[in-house]
Formats: structure tokens, C-alpha cells, sequence
């Protein structure tokens, strides 16, 4: 069941350079850095190791509702699981290690604008 | 025995009996106060927990604001909670989890939550994975004492479980 909510958010989802990811990564700050990034290296090593996409989310995100890194990630059986990474070093580097295999690989980088506006 | 020897043994044993009344007083006052005591300490928990009472916080998963994103992309949930309780939510964390294993993937700090207030917002990016994955959000928080609380929410019956200290089924 969903709720109806006096606010209206929508999502702008428009493409990036991979490399600005790495950029906001590595000079956003956030109270918590890397938070999440040890889970995201867990469950690529459980099986779901195929990144198919990555993402800036502006807002909303795991570290007091500051922006995020999104990835998704596949397993061999299809099973999709997105993890929200918050920007840090570490993360910002994992990025640019991996960032010329993902870019052959097609995966695409998104920068998601999250938008609010109060209806009343 | 002449009449010395009895008023000595007689002296002897006005003394014990006062020796062993003075005693039975003493033991008697003893657990007197023994019983006092433990009425003064059940005082004093049941006024703690009153105090504890009312500054409970009590987080509640709200239902999902769904977000649309646009074709061909998925809805994403956007989530909130609920502090039912009387008490401000210090220390809010939550978990998306394995139900079953309590293996995370998404852990998240969010600002306290006054009693009734809603608090931020946070989102979940592919909520259809959230039944393919079998999945449990874990909410663990604390009052003004310190004393930590969990709430375990599951997507699939949309069933909460409460608890207190710090919440066994996850694996961090």
C-alpha cells in the first residue's frame, strides 16, 4: 500500500561523465564517508559482482539523507541489488579503478536530481 | 549444688536469655529493614521505569511514498518513520537486510525523531528487489537515557516487531 503525500518528488535522471562521479565522490563531503562501501565489496564478493549501473543521487541518501554513489549490481542468476554508497575517498578511488572495464562494458552513469516541491 | 552454684548458674542463664533476646531483637530489626530496603529498591525501579516510560520512543515504517522515476526505469520507494511514542528518537540508524540471514546491504543514519513527528526521508532505489531478496528493515535507536531500542519492519506482511537493547538478528 502506498500513501498519497502532500509533497511531489520526482526524480531528473540525465547522463554524467563517469569521470564527474569520481569527482563528487572524492570532494562532497559527508558525515560519514565510505558509509556502506565495506557492504558494497561483501556482496560483490557473494556472487553479485556484475556492476550495471552507476549513479550521483543528490539527496536522500544513506549518510543523514546527503547525496550518494548508487550502484547496482547482478548476480549470475539475474538477481539485481542496489547498494547506496555515501562519497569518499575509498569509494571515489574504487570508482576510478573499475572505470575503464565498466565504460567497455556499457554500464551506464546517471546523475539522479532528486526534486521536492510542497503541493500545499 | 549449694546456693551459690545455683544463683551463679542461675545469674548464667538470666544472661544467655537476655544475651539471646537482645539477639532476636537485633535479627528481628535486621530483616525489618531488609524488607524496607527491598520496598525502597522496588520503589526506585518502578519510578525508572516510569521515567524510562516517558521518554519511550517508538519508530513505525510508514507506508511508501512511491516516486516515479519515468519509463524505463523501476519506481523507487521513498520511506519515513513514525515516532509513536513519547519520546525523542536519538541515534536512528537503519538497516535494509536479509530477512532470514540478517546480512545488510544499506545502512543509514537519519536525524532524531520528535514523539509523533515523521522523520526524514530515505529512499529505497529498486524496491522490487525488497521481495525478490526477502528483505527486513531493522531500525535501532535510543531515548534521552541512552537506553537503545530496535523496531523490525518485514516488506512482505508489512509486520513490526519492537524489542529493546540492540537487536540480535543482524549480522554487521
Amino acid at each position: 500500500m502506498a500513501i498519497a503525500s502532500e509533497r511531489s518528488i520526482t526524480i531528473d535522471v540525465k547522463p554524467i561523465p563517469p569521470e564527474e562521479i569520481v569527482t563528487l565522490a572524492e570532494q562532497t563531503w559527508s558525515p560519514s564517508p565510505d558509509l556502506n562501501f565495506n557492504y558494497l565489496l561483501d556482496w560483490m564478493a557473494r556472487g553479485f559482482s556484475q556492476v550495471t549501473k552507476v549513479g550521483w543521487l543528490t539527496r536522500y541518501g544513506p549518510a543523514y539523507g546527503g547525496p550518494a554513489i548508487l550502484f547496482l549490481l547482478r548476480n549470475a542468476e539475474g538477481k539485481e541489488l542496489a547498494i547506496l554508497v555515501a562519497p569518499g575517498e575509498k569509494v571515489a578511488e574504487f570508482i576510478r579503478q573499475n572505470l575503464e572495464e565498466w565504460k567497455r562494458n556499457g554500464v551506464p552513469f546517471e546523475r539522479w536530481e532528486v526534486l521536492t516541491q510542497t503541493e500545499r | 549444688m549449694n546456693a551459690f552454684e545455683l544463683a551463679l548458674v542461675t545469674l548464667n542463664l538470666v544472661v544467655a536469655i537476655v544475651y539471646a533476646a537482645i539477639l532476636w531483637v537485633m535479627v528481628q530489626q535486621r530483616r525489618l529493614m531488609d524488607k524496607q530496603l527491598e520496598a525502597m529498591q522496588a520503589q526506585l525501579r518502578e519510578a525508572e521505569r516510569t521515567r524510562m516510560a516517558a521518554h519511550r520512543p517508538i519508530l513505525r515504517v510508514e507506508p511508501p511514498t512511491l516516486v516515479t522515476v519515468g519509463l524505463p526505469m523501476p519506481p523507487i520507494e521513498e520511506r519515513r518513520l513514525r515516532n509513536i511514542g513519547v519520546g525523542v528518537a536519538l541515534d536512528v540508524t537503519y538497516f535494509i537486510h536479509e530477512r532470514g540471514t540478517g546480512i545488510v546491504w544499506i545502512v543509514g543514519g537519519l536525524n532524531p525523531v520528535g514523539a509523533g513527528e515523521l522523520s526524514q526521508e530515505f529512499f529505497i532505489p529498486y524496491p522490487q528487489q525488497l521481495f525478490v531478496l526477502n528483505a527486513a528493515l531493522t531500525v535501532t535507536y535510543a531515548d534521552v537515557f541512552g537506553n537503545r531500542y530496535w523496531t523490525l519492519y518485514e516488506f512482505v506482511t508489512q509486520a513490526h516487531i519492537f524489542g529493546e537493547g540492540e537487536p540480535t538478528h543482524l549480522q554487521r
